[in-house]
């Protein structure tokens, strides 16, 4: 039986401390944390001077701007592996000279991936974000799964193969990984918490009827059901089929789908680009 | 959990569950994406202007109001500061239900 090697009672970015208001409370299994609740993204589609998939050029723009959200006093960074913008995040911080504690980083690992995948997935997250200290991994504040589905393995980066372009368009991207995996990669999650690794977990981009399905199992301590008593049976890909069809519909128009400042604020458009890779 | 989330598109049954379950909700493209232009929005801009902030700061604010944490994505310093700039004003229970209630 594992034990809980990373307990604390609070783990708080200054700005928690001193405006509560500002940030909400995650009660996890190790401890409580405090997310500050506006958080910089650093998805591709915020930087609309980069075109399709210049990922020179998004890492470039991903990493002024988190320079910028520290001159600003933004505290909390949202970034994914599949972003591709990790390197840059850990670069940013470091160059400002963020304290480890200051900053709030939640970043994501692809889709329920399995347990090895999993804590791979985060190792490598950790690496990225030069989060590796003197006899220490360092942690993530916050993980996500990103989708409640995975990548296809032919499907993952961009390609210039028409028949690959055409297989990983839409939901053609994902399969279904099956239960199995969904629970293991949620034990790779709560695993992870409890080493320390990870002060919080989540997953994203699920439609409520996979979330309902990411039942309290009876041997867990539920209620209360929080989010990590859950053993996130996500349901498979037909349940999700529209959500993804959805959002994929919107990456297709020439237009940031995500994070985008419309109109009075013309310079956050984002890219005009048409293929649909996950953000 | 953090799902797509605006004024144009918010899964109200999503922030039930999540609220049922105690697991915080965290929106992407919470100015909008393209549903629509939210910020120039007459209702929206009508709302900023009674409380001399940008739309964005209302949008953002509607959010938060409604219990739930914002993604913004920018390379702009100046959106950056105002998207951080939500803690001088308060939407009405009015402004609340009219944000709620928007249509493109």
């Amino acid at each position: 039986m594992l034990t809980f090697t990373s307990l604390w009672n609070l783990a708080a970015v200054p700005s928690c401390t001193t405006y509560p208001e500002r940030c909400v409370s995650l009660p996890t299994l190790t401890g409580t944390v405090l997310m500050p609740v506006v958080a910089l993204g650093t998805w591709r589609g915020s930087y609309k001077e980069c075109i399709g998939n210049d990922y020179a050029c998004v890492r470039a723009k991903a990493k002024a701007s988190v320079m910028s959200w520290v001159d600003v006093k933004g505290d909390h960074v949202d970034t994914a592996n599949n972003y591709r913008t990790q390197l840059e995040v850990g670069e940013a911080l470091a160059q400002k000279g963020v304290k480890r504690e200051d900053i709030f980083i939640t970043t994501k690992c692809p889709g329920p991936l399995g347990l090895t995948a999993t804590i791979q997935c985060a190792e490598d997250n950790l690496q990225m974000l030069g989060l590796y200290g003197v006899n220490t991994t360092g942690y993530l504040d916050l993980l996500l799964i990103h989708y409640p589905n995975v990548i296809k393995p032919e499907c993952y980066g961009p390609s210039s193969d028409p028949d690959i372009q055409k297989e990983c368009a839409g939901t053609g991207q994902f399969q279904d990984p099956g239960t199995a995996a969904r629970q293991e990669t949620w034990k790779a999650m709560e695993l992870l918490q409890k080493l320390g690794r990870v002060k919080s977990i989540g997953f994203s981009n699920c439609t409520t009827t996979q979330f309902e399905s990411c039942t309290c199992s009876p041997h867990r301590n539920c209620p209360p059901c929080h989010i990590n008593t859950f053993v996130c049976a996500l349901s498979p890909i037909a349940d999700n089929s529209t959500h993804i069809a959805e959002t994929l519909a919107v990456a297709t128009v020439p237009i940031a789908l995500h994070q985008v400042h419309a109109l009075d604020r013309p310079s956050d458009h984002g890219p005009k680009w048409h293929e649909v890779t996950p953000n | 959990m953090q799902v797509e989330w605006n004024p144009l598109d918010h899964d109200e049954d999503m922030l039930a569950l999540c609220t049922k379950h105690g697991i915080q909700l965290q929106a992407w493209s919470p100015l909008g994406g393209d549903h629509g232009d939210i910020l120039s929005n007459p209702q929206v801009v009508a709302i900023a202007a009674t409380h001399n902030t940008s739309t964005a700061q209302v949008v953002l604010k509607w959010s938060l109001q409604r219990g739930v944490a914002v993604v913004t994505g920018t390379d702009n310093p100046a959106h950056m500061a105002s998207d951080l700039d939500l803690w001088g004003f308060t939407l009405t229970d009015q402004e609340m239900t009219e944000l709620n209630n928007l249509k493109p």
